[in-house]
């Protein structure tokens, strides 16, 4: 591709402002957007944070699986997870919520192992079989520079919980190296609330499943995990009064608040309509919800019989239904346009 | 993602700049490269809106009376009046010309493992930046991405893309290749051509996904351009491809022998699904075929069905019926042949035709080791076919 000479200096400059410019553009105008973990920092507690959260790998009661073991000394506990983190990937993601995505991409940073390792996993080479490269809490930070780097608008951590010591400390030195993206918890909800208190001031989006309302079905699918709807609820709600509603700057990018996501399973397995109720009275209306369609048979679901089916336009539409019975006003745009051609689609 | 042998334990702990570079998908050194690439071009784009429609004259079609054009992009051959869209809801005839509503506009953007294709013989281990519009010719009642291939580009929300905004983005992400996919990329074909053709300066791949359902002028228009297809052989009986997809085989089975002329490397998939097109003597002539006009070294992938769309009545596909279309494959003499969907199955690994050791390990869709040298088995120096660099 020829490139003038003029042509190329504007460009390098255009480029070099966008990075020099690119977090307060969030927000231009207004009162300017600062990442938490930087006020935190500011406020002198991040590094205090930090130590905290290492601490807890001595006797890990990181999840609700609470094994116990020490991962300071390489003990492997239900995650299997070792003491520094594995990864298996780190890109733009242009699939997540609208609002993460923007023009950049949300920087997705894919961790290996999973406390909770449902048998329909999408991933399951990565959270099942543990996939993945391990690195050290440094390299982790050059990741999330790299993010930002090339254009993403956040840092979206998935599948988080059984790393979230790593996480602090790779935020914490990246943030001294200039870091300024929000940080997304992209988690499956099976988090103990007193360990979600520890990112208080530090993680600004919070992204968490809620998978199951029925304690049954969670034991069955997800490894025996039977306590799901309750402890995910209370995180969810500590989620919740640590950062508030979903709200977005100038250019449409989320910047903090709670984003809940529940995807729709075959059978009514995943309890939508109980799930809709409880966010109707356990929290606000205009709560940001994303009910999803994409169910798909992975994995294990295969020899479930119950959940071994894509659902049906009508297990989709209804679940919208309730949502909107509910009073539910913020859902997902996508998952909207979904409903719309679902329905446009049952009348042809 | 490292394309050799991964060592099974983490003795690998600490990892050399290269191989942080390569988790990244190289993604400082395309920083740094992007300026020359275009980079601030792709900060120009979008974020996803609904509805956006954005238009190209197609080359593919013939004037009519009363101001109506007959389309010669694929086989259907829509003959489309003044105002209206064709069967694939995405060409639009608009006073007397027919213009693409989906230049520029994807739907679908996600950086995929290349072994999702399902492509198992080109650069294993790579990522692809897979890509897709709404619509499509075909109305499989099968089909998993209707929410897009059935949908108008009215009904989704898509990204503002330029062909070269796409390459950019393909290698700022560290992909090695761009994959249309998804629905059925004969449908943005003006769009897929002007990525392909810029990609090749950036030194990308090309490869498709496709029903095969496209008139052989076009398809031999991008074969300079593609390195690899994944053509959907859905089944082998015209009233199969008319009941379940709307459709019909005999042109698929034109574009797998262009296809096959124009040296583009050839991967098969069928999805065989219980009662419909799991008929054993079928599968062995559709098998037969393959061999006949495509060669034995052609890879065929059978998928796994499972009830989903307007397909809700029907069984999953169990395991012993793609045993046996594999068993029933071999029979014909085709020497690669992968079951998919079924996690831990050996036939999900590649192995030498010649001495039957495992040649690429997998384990989902990631690369536990590959035992190839330049494209040969390390272990009896038969060559194994595909493109492996």
């Amino acid at each position: 591709m020829e490139i003038g000479r003029r042509d190329f200096i504007k460009r390098t400059l255009l480029m070099g402002s966008f990075l020099v410019f690119s977090p307060l553009k969030l927000v231009s105008g207004k009162e300017p957007w600062n990442p938490a973990y930087d006020d935190l920092e500011k406020e002198g507690k991040l590094g205090t944070r930090v130590k905290e959260a290492y601490a807890l790998f001595e006797d890990c009661r990181l999840c609700p699986r609470e094994c116990g073991v020490n991962r300071l000394k390489g003990e492997t506990g239900f995650c299997r997870a070792p003491l520094n983190p594995l990864i298996y990937s780190a890109h733009p993601h242009f699939g997540e919520e609208i609002s993460l995505v923007g023009e950049g991409g949300s920087g997705t940073i894919f961790f290996s192992n999973c406390n909770l390792r449902c048998i329909f996993c999408q991933n399951w080479p990565i959270s099942h079989e543990g996939k993945g490269k391990e690195i050290r809490d440094e390299d982790l930070a050059d990741l999330m520079l790299y993010l930002q780097k090339i254009g993403c608008h956040n840092i979206n951590l998935v599948t988080p919980t059984h790393v979230m010591p790593n996480i602090l400390n790779a935020t914490r030195i990246a943030l001294k190296r200039g870091l300024r993206l929000p940080l997304v918890y992209n988690t499956s909800g099976y988090e103990r609330h007193e360990i979600v208190r520890l990112l208080d001031g530090i993680v600004d989006i919070y992204l968490p499943d809620m998978k199951y309302m029925d304690g049954k079905q969670a034991g069955k699918y997800s490894a025996g995990a039977s306590d799901y709807p309750e402890v995910a609820k209370k995180a969810i709600l500590e989620m919740h009064r640590q950062v508030g509603e979903h709200r977005v700057g100038e250019n449409g990018t989320a910047l903090r608040g709670l984003m809940l996501r529940h995807l729709v399973m075959p059978n009514r397995v995943a309890g939508t309509r109980e799930f809709v109720q409880w966010v109707a009275a356990a929290l606000p209306k205009s709560t940001y919800v994303n009910i999803m369609p994409q169910y798909h048979v992975e994995y294990k679901a295969y020899d479930y019989p119950e959940i071994a089916r894509g659902i049906t336009v009508e297990e989709f539409l209804e679940a919208m239904d309730w949502a909107e019975q509910c009073g539910l006003t913020k859902l997902d745009p996508r998952s909207l346009a979904v409903r719309d051609f679902y329905k446009s689609s049952r009348s042809n | 993602m490292k394309s050799r042998n991964v060592s099974k334990g983490s003795d690998e702990n600490l990892w050399t700049k290269r191989e942080f570079l390569k988790l990244c998908g190289g993604g400082l050194c395309a920083f740094f490269a992007a300026p020359l690439l275009g980079f601030p071009q792709s900060l120009k784009a979008e974020a996803p809106t609904k509805g956006l429609i954005k238009t190209k004259l197609s080359p593919f079609f013939k004037s009519m009376k009363g101001g109506a054009i007959q389309c010669t992009l694929c086989p259907r051959g829509c003959k489309v009046p003044e105002g209206k869209r064709g069967y694939c809801r995405v060409r639009e005839n608009r006073g007397g010309k027919y213009y693409s509503l989906v230049y520029g506009n994807p739907c679908a953007l996600h950086l995929d493992p290349i072994e999702k294709k399902p492509l198992f013989h080109v650069l294993p281990g790579t990522t692809s930046l897979s890509i897709a519009t709404a619509g499509c010719n075909f109305q499989c009642k099968f089909c998993q991405n209707w929410e897009i291939s059935q949908a108008s580009p009215e009904q989704v929300y898509s990204y503002e893309l330029s062909p070269q905004s796409v390459v950019t983005r393909a290698k700022e992400m560290g992909a090695r290749s761009l994959a249309y996919t998804y629905v059925e990329p004969t449908i943005f074909y003006e769009y897929m051509m002007d990525i392909a053709v810029a990609s090749k300066k950036a030194g990308l791949l090309n490869i498709v996904h496709s029903n095969g359902f496209i008139n052989p002028d076009p398809i031999r228009s991008l074969s300079p351009f593609l390195d690899a297809a994944n053509i959907d052989l859905k089944g082998f009986t015209e009233s199969f491809y008319k009941e379940l997809c709307s459709g019909e085989l005999a042109p698929v089975l034109d574009t797998l022998k262009i296809l096959k002329e124009q040296e583009v490397h050839l991967e098969i998939t069928n999805l065989v699904i219980p009662t419909c097109n799991d008929d054993m003597s079928v599968i062995r002539e559709m098998c037969l075929w393959i061999r006949g006009e495509l060669g034995a070294d052609t890879p065929l992938h059978f998928s796994r069905f499972y009830p989903l769309y307007k397909l809700t009545k029907l069984p999953p596909t169990p395991i012993y019926a793609l045993e046996k279309a594999r068993e029933t494959a071999f029979s014909c003499g085709l020497r690669f042949v992968y079951i998919g969907n079924v996690p831990g199955h050996a036939a999900w690994n590649t192995y030498c035709a010649e001495c039957g050791k495992a040649v690429i390990e997998r384990t989902g869709y990631m690369i536990r080791a590959v035992h190839l040298i330049r494209g040969k088995c390390e272990y009896c120096g038969s060559a194994v076919p595909g493109i492996w660099a």
